[in-house]
């Protein structure tokens, strides 16, 4: 589903990623672990078509489509989805009706009838009760005055709606208390599917106790330096990310 | 690179208004002078004291200045190569019903989206329409009638209703105000005039709909509205005008007065040419509004969505006499092209425990310069005065300008005052966050444009919430910040 | 005839033709000084008579225990100096230059024929001065201890001081100006401070005017700021029956920062205008500003903050507030905050309040026990400290602190105060 090649990114002439390789299958959720900076948000991003990176080789096929030639929407019409490490604020833009105008663009370049009024809040309604977000968020402006956990929610109640088949979540773990990770978590699994694949983003292995990965990568400076199961986040967690390091170089 | 061929792309949006209505036209001659003064007057068989109060006003006129501490820039008018009158010929026997109305007339409404017809079925709402100079079709004047309220060209209230125009005409707005209100006091040839008797709340919507049509003439109509003790009433207006090449010039003058506990909301959407992508031609909209809160526990609220013409000078103003009384102002501006806004209000406060909030939501796209000018006074006497103003600008593209100049007086310690402005760029990353979401680009410009805009859109009427908003979506189309 | 005294001459003339500003004039619409000629006659400009006042009466005026390098002038000519300046700081008196470097004077203090006389009191400043600072801070430099400008007024009649300050690149500074004086007959004040930054320099600037409330007081300080240059000014206004203080800044290359607070608390029948500017002309530039104001009695305050965005300036940051508390029915503020942008990439915001104190804080400090008149001297206080709180010298902010509040109605250990100005009440 989605193939990444010999990636290399640079941001304002400065090497980040420096050669990454991944594939992930249908409905297969992957876990990119790694420590600060070494380049996971940065993967997230230009997925998603973010300015400011500079590809400087390599490919990501999506579906047999080139991703890197389609802009931003292009990407998400296609079904790529990206929860933001910090959801952005847009004051007044009510949130439902960002959705909408998200859902039903897609829609449309897939050749299907928009939804109305009706249907759709029907579903955002039954979506909402997936992640427990209050009716009242619905209708206020896109993440404004949200707390950070609100924000979160919002993120994956989104994905809820927009019904991606392939999810990246940027550090959507970052932030949470063990309750609100819980909820976010219920959240993703439900969506879990045989079509939707999952990129998990993060830093902890806190979420992979709620969400099992099929796979897990270490991404450190730029490169994924070691690649297993469920297995390598616990050892990761018990014993950080040097001895991984020392291991690529040998 | 895209971000300036697209906003380019704003810029050229092609004005959907400007379209010329063939009628046969009475017009007179350009040039102002007693003679001019005392034809518009006898054309209306106005009374003696009519016509002396347009030449006093004329008088004071020509020893005046025009003023020119606006942010604006334009070339001088000539005042003497203006028409002051013109009227559609057929409209000389003065129609009955809208059945009487020239089809052509009809049709051009139908242009505009506001079919008197549909809106006599669908709205409920009354329409008074000024083209150029002279109320063509006043609907649901019956209805009306019944509840006591008068709402008629007030060229007819001259007539019908004497004794009340001239208790009220230019009580709020005198003669010798400023420039063009004297002009307007001289040469005035129509508007509306409104009166909703005591205790009445008016059982529609009032709406106007003004357009100038003829070429080389000015529009100076004359708007006077009074709402007695405890009653409502909520007036609509529209403006549009055809694409001309030269300037031209609309001076007018609006008046309400707002008795104890009365209510008074006044909206505007002003949608006038704006010229072309080069600055050429275009309407001067130098208006005078002002509000008196003159009773106890009155409102009176300003709701204006500007896009229009190519110069705007106006400042719909409250003056806060009566204790408790309560004036308000929001206002979308959007000038694109070369397009030039200086707007924005003035809050008199005068009475006790009186409150006014500012709201003033200004874009700057193209050439477009943008300017909030606002005033609140707060006087010795007006103890525990309130207000509250918002200003924020948004701008699109870098050769545009937003200002703000607002100029606070406060002569009472238990007045509270704030002011917050800020000044603003749409973010690349809320439009990035809007397209990952499948919004295109454009579609997430308008998204946010009305999110900006959205706290004035909520206190426009009904119907012209959903006009306002397409309004500012054509005005947009194509633009990327 | 020397360039300066064809300066002089043409700025006399450009005097004489338009005469004092008035308030026909948009920049001058609040402040008449209509009251200045009337008062001091039509030769308002006539210079004041030389006095000589002992060591004692200057440490009177003087803010005790700072230490710092200082200059005293009185009546408008140099008193003393002290000496000691570090390598690469030279500090003239203008008077001395006038003497001996024409050509010094006329290029650090704007002497020519093409710099601008703002307005036409300017330009009589320009016609008369005749004495002032000159401190030049060679690059690198950094002044060991604040400069102490004290000018202390006792004749009757005008004063016209001109002061230059040159920070080569990454000089820094502490400077101070002190205007003082109780005189109890009416005289005039006028200044103007020119201070030029070169790349990385930085400069505090303290500006107290502290003057008899019989006098007249018109003050300029112009700034122009090169790359990454930065500029702390703090004003504070509490004496002069009439006063107006003009602050131009220019910030005209990338990087240069401005910040300028100040203060002003005002009494009787006192009359105090500030008007500000701010020129973000180069990109990534940052300004913040902040003004407050205290009025009571017949007082009538004046804040006019404009800030301007020119079309290069991209990336500009500016924002600015003004607040005032009126604390009698006779006092007035009129305030304008300006903001002229022309260029999109630009965060800037302002903010005005008039108002009064906090209704929920006077509550909390009365739940802890407070008479009403003790809460509210207490939070007037720390209305006013908030603009105070960065400054670099605790001696000038305390010396600031006391002259404000003894103007302030009602009295209160300034110990309990400062303690509880700290401890409950949030900004």
């Amino acid at each position: 589903m989605l193939k990444i090649d010999d990636l290399h990114v640079a941001v304002d002439g400065k090497e980040i990623l420096k050669g990454i390789d991944l594939h992930i299958g249908a409905g297969e959720v992957h876990a990119i672990m790694g420590p600060n900076g070494s380049g996971k948000s940065t993967l997230a991003n230009v997925i998603a078509g973010r300015d400011g990176y500079e590809i400087t080789a390599g490919s990501i096929r999506f579906h047999n489509n080139d991703l890197l030639e389609m802009n931003p929407e292009e990407r998400a019409w296609a079904g790529v989805f990206l929860a933001f490490q910090y959801p952005v604020e847009i004051p007044g833009v009510n949130n439902v009706y960002l959705l909408k105008a998200g859902l039903n663009a897609r829609r449309k370049a897939a050749g299907l009838s928009e939804l109305d009024a009706i249907e759709f809040m029907q579903l955002v309604r039954e979506k909402a009760r997936l992640v427990e977000l209050d009716d009242a968020f619905l209708s206020r402006g896109v993440n404004e005055g949200f707390s950070g956990g609100e924000k979160k929610r919002n993120e994956i109640f989104q994905m809820a709606v927009l019904e991606p088949t392939l999810a990246i979540l940027d550090e959507t773990d970052s932030g949470l208390d063990i309750d609100a990770l819980r909820v976010v978590a219920k959240g993703v699994n439900a969506l879990r599917s045989a079509e939707r694949s999952i990129v998990m983003v993060t830093h902890y292995q806190r979420l992979l106790d709620y969400i099992e990965p099929d796979a897990v990568h270490v991404l450190a400076d730029g490169r994924i330096l070691k690649s297993g199961d469920k297995h390598l986040a616990l050892e990761l967690e018990k014993r950080g990310y040097d001895w991984v390091r020392e291991e690529a170089n040998v | 690179m895209s971000e300036n061929t697209q906003v380019e792309d704003l810029v050229g949006k092609q004005y959907e208004a400007g379209f010329v209505t063939d009628i046969e036209q009475e017009t007179l001659p350009p040039g102002l002078n007693e003679d001019v003064i005392r034809h518009i007057s006898a054309k209306k068989d106005e009374p003696e004291w009519l016509l002396d109060w347009r030449l006093a006003a004329f008088e004071h006129w020509k020893t005046m200045s025009e003023p020119n501490w606006a942010h604006v820039k334009f070339s001088a008018i000539d005042y003497q190569a203006i028409s002051y009158f013109s009227a559609p010929k057929s409209s000389e026997d003065g129609p009955k019903s809208l059945d009487e109305v020239d089809p052509k007339l009809l049709e051009t409404y139908k242009k505009l989206g506001i079919p008197l017809h549909e809106q006599e079925m669908l709205a409920g709402v009354a329409v008074d329409a000024i083209f150029d100079s002279v109320s063509v079709a006043t609907t649901f004047k019956g209805k009306l009638k019944d509840a006591g309220v008068i709402f008629c060209p007030i060229s007819e209230a001259v007539r019908d209703y004497p004794e009340l125009v001239r208790k009220y005409l230019g009580s709020v707005v005198p003669t010798t105000d400023n420039f063009y209100a004297a002009l307007n006091s001289a040469v005035f040839t129509d508007g509306s005039f409104v009166f909703i008797p005591k205790g009445v709340r008016c059982p529609m919507e009032l709406s106007t709909y003004f357009r100038i049509n003829a070429a080389n003439t000015g529009q100076f109509e004359r708007t006077l509205i009074i709402a007695e003790e405890g009653s409502h009433v909520s007036y609509l207006e529209g403006c549009t005008a055809p694409q001309r090449d030269e300037n031209q010039l609309h001076a007018a003058v609006v008046e309400l007065v707002a008795l104890d506990d009365a209510q008074i909301k006044y909206s505007t959407v002003q949608n006038w040419y704006p010229g072309d992508e080069n600055g050429v031609g275009g309407i001067y909209n130098f208006v005078t509004k002002r509000g008196d809160c003159r009773g106890a526990r009155s409102r009176i609220s300003w709701t204006q969505v500007e896009t229009g013409s190519a110069i705007t000078w106006k400042y719909p103003s409250c003056i806060l006499r009566g204790d408790d009384s309560v004036g308000e102002f929001y206002s979308v501006a959007l000038t694109k092209m070369h397009q030039q806004a200086d707007t924005g209000t003035k809050m008199v406060h005068l009475g006790k425990n009186t409150t006014s909030t500012i709201i003033s939501k200004g874009i700057a796209a193209g050439f477009g310069q943008q300017s909030y000018r606002g005033l609140v006074h707060i006087g010795k006497n007006a103890d525990g005065a309130r207000n509250h103003t918002q200003c924020d600008s948004l701008l699109l593209g870098s050769n545009c300008g937003a200002h703000t100049f607002p100029y606070v007086e406060v002569k009472n310690p238990t007045a509270t005052m704030e002011h917050e402005a800020t000044t603003s760029k749409i973010g690349d990353d809320q439009l990035f966050y809007c397209r990952q979401r499948g919004i295109s680009e454009e579609d997430a410009v308008n998204l946010i444009v009305n999110g900006f805009c959205k706290d004035v859109f909520n206190n426009l009427p009904m119907e012209f919430a959903v006009e306002a908003n397409r309004l500012m979506e054509v005005s947009l189309e194509g633009a990327v910040g | 005839m020397s360039d300066i005294a064809l300066v002089r001459e043409k700025a006399w003339q450009e005097f004489e033709q338009t005469g004092l500003p008035t308030t026909r004039q948009e920049e001058w619409k609040y402040t008449s000084l209509a009251r200045i000629s009337s008062v001091l006659g039509e030769a308002w400009w006539k210079e004041a008579a030389a006095s000589d006042i002992d060591q004692a009466t200057v440490d009177a005026y003087a803010i005790p225990e700072f230490d710092a390098y200082r200059i005293v002038f009185a009546d408008g000519r140099l008193q003393s100096v002290t000496s000691g300046f570090p390598d690469g700081v030279t500090l003239n008196s203008l008077s001395e230059l006038l003497e001996k470097d024409t050509q010094k004077a006329a290029t650090a203090l704007q002497w020519n024929v093409q710099a601008p006389l703002f307005n036409a009191a300017n330009a009589a400043n320009s016609a008369l001065a005749r004495d002032g600072v000159c401190l030049c801070i060679a690059e690198g430099v950094v002044l060991d201890k604040p400069l102490y400008i004290l000018h202390i007024a006792s004749n009757p009649g005008a004063t016209h001081l001109r002061h230059g300050l040159w920070l080569g690149k990454h000089a820094e500074a502490h400077v101070i100006e002190h205007y003082a004086g109780d005189s109890a007959e009416a005289g005039l004040t006028h200044a103007i401070t020119l201070v030029h930054l070169a790349d990385g320099a930085s400069l505090t600037h303290d500006r107290l005017q502290t003057e008899s409330l019989h006098q007249f007081h018109l003050g300029r300080l112009d700034v122009a700021q090169k790359r990454n240059s930065r500029f702390i000014s703090h004003a504070a206004a509490l004496g002069a029956s009439l006063s107006r203080l003009d602050i131009a800044v220019a910030l005209d290359e990338a990087g240069a920062e401005c910040t300028l607070n100040g203060l002003y608390a005002l009494a009787g029948r006192q009359h105090c205008d500030h008007h500000t500017q701010i020129d973000h002309i180069a990109p990534h530039c940052t300004s913040r500003e902040h003004y407050r104001g205290i009025l009571d009695g017949r007082a009538h305050g004046v804040f006019n903050g404009k800030v301007v965005i020119h079309k290069d300036a991209s990336g500009t940051d500016s924002k600015q507030s003004n607040a005032n508390l009126l604390l009698s029915d006779k006092a007035e503020i009129d305030a304008k905050p300006e903001l002229v942008i022309d260029h999109d990439d630009v965060q800037a915001a302002h903010g005005c309040t008039v108002g009064q104190l906090d209704e929920n804080q006077l509550f909390y400090l009365k739940s802890r026990g407070l008479s009403d008149e003790q809460a509210r001297q207490i939070l007037t206080r720390a209305f006013a400290d908030t603009v105070l709180t960065g400054m670099h010298s605790s001696a000038v902010r305390r010396f600031i602190e006391q002259a404000a509040f003894a103007k302030l109605p009602g009295e209160i250990a300034s110990e309990i105060a400062d303690e509880l100005n700290t401890a409950a009440v949030p900004e």
